[in-house]
């Protein structure tokens, strides 16, 4: 469960979250919906603790993400899986590296099981032939 | 609860107040940011092949601008340097005036000024759109260090790529001063050489190593820091690139003084 008590964040002199609760259980769907600029992904942003809150707190099944540091951090960010608004695809890369990185880098596998992996999410999007 | 407006009379003290902790803040984080790369670069995992990358970005691609800036500055030390030398009839002492210039002085501060400006702007620029484009929370993201990444195999690669540079900027430049010297103004090739040798020993060398060593962590800590903590879009990036060339070249004038001053 995903809890956010009362979150306050400002950025220089302006207040862009003010107090905000939000409980999201274990395996439901939410939605947040806002104008442009409303504080939506900086609300997302102190979910995952790219963002450290001015006030309340974020609580991920109880422990509190807003204290986290390191390791520790790194443990809860494993669970998460985001997809950015822009993508943010390492443009240096290609299309199958792209896939193949966190494969590589995270999870350490072998080159074939890789290799195996990034042309089978590859076919899954209609993008076969495009690995390495 | 509000607070109460400060007296007209203290207001410049306290804008100066908050400028100096503003400043300390910032000092405070420029070497955090450092401790962290280097902390980094001490412990495992290492990324061998981004190190590599970062040599052939930094170092060979810096190749053409280090042999053209290298070769010029030889022949206009040479060609200055002898006309003032030939006014004391002391001409036989070109080729220890080139080398010297070059080796403890001209060498790592115009080789590192080079590179700032090559592939320090680059290393800002390209960090900076990573930034605003969300490359680097998406590594935060998935439990992986962007300074592992992207700063630590950067000034490894400063450490290893600048002497390097150097030592290519100084020798091009001495061949530079004995075209100049030697083929053009007839001065004889011995003199050139054989003076060089009796004057400049492994001290002066060093001197250049140290400086193009430090120069290669501070050039490469600049311009990662800058692209790290880029602000806003295009004009963001813009200006962390700006500042990151302006604020390494000062940075590399003002510690090669320092340097100048301490070494032998």
């Amino acid at each position: 469960m995903i809890k956010v008590e009362r979150l306050v964040k400002w950025f220089d002199g302006q207040q862009v979250l003010h107090e905000v609760d939000l409980e999201v259980a274990t395996g439901s769907i939410t939605v947040i919906i806002g104008r442009s600029g409303g504080g939506k992904t900086v609300l997302l942003r102190h979910l995952i603790g790219l963002l450290r809150p001015d006030g309340g707190r974020v609580l991920v099944d109880g422990v509190e993400v807003s204290r986290l540091r390191g390791r520790a951090l790194d443990e809860i960010r494993k669970r998460y899986g985001v997809v950015f608004q822009g993508g943010a695809l390492f443009d240096s890369m290609t299309c199958a590296d792209n896939v193949a990185f966190p494969l590589r880098e995270k999870l350490h596998l072998p080159g074939t099981e890789v290799a195996k992996r990034v042309e089978a999410g590859l076919a899954q999007v209609g993008l076969e032939g495009m690995g390495p | 609860m509000t607070e109460r407006p400060l007296p007209l009379a203290l207001r410049p003290l306290d804008a100066i107040g908050r400028w100096a902790i503003a400043v300390v803040e910032a000092l405070g984080r420029f070497g955090t940011f450092l401790g962290q790369a280097l902390g980094t670069i001490l412990t495992p995992p290492f990324k061998f092949w981004a190190f590599v990358d970062r040599i052939h970005y930094i170092g060979y691609r810096s190749l053409l601008i280090i042999l053209l800036t290298g070769g010029f500055t030889g022949m206009v030390l040479g060609l200055q340097v002898y006309f003032t030398l030939v006014r004391f009839g002391s001409e036989a002492y070109l080729g220890p005036a080139v080398a010297l210039s070059l080796i403890r002085e001209l060498g790592p501060v115009l080789a590192a000024l080079m590179v700032t400006g090559r592939a320090g702007s680059a290393l800002t620029a390209e960090i900076g759109i990573m930034r605003i484009t969300e490359q680097i929370d998406a590594l935060t993201v998935m439990a992986l260090s962007p300074i592992r990444y992207l700063v630590a195999p950067s000034i490894l690669a400063g450490l290893v790529t600048f002497p390097l540079m150097t030592a290519l900027f100084d020798a091009v430049g001495i061949f530079g001063g004995y075209l100049v010297g030697v083929e053009l103004l007839g001065l004889s090739q011995g003199t050139y050489f054989g003076e060089m040798q009796s004057f400049v020993d492994l001290s002066d060398i060093m001197t250049g190593f140290w400086k193009s060593l430090s120069f290669g962590v501070i050039v490469t800590w600049v311009c990662t820091y800058k692209g790290f903590n880029v602000g806003h879009g295009a004009e963001g990036v813009a200006k962390a690139t700006t500042d990151a060339v302006v604020l390494s070249s000062v940075l590399i004038l003002v510690w090669d003084y320092f340097m100048g001053s301490v070494l032998p």
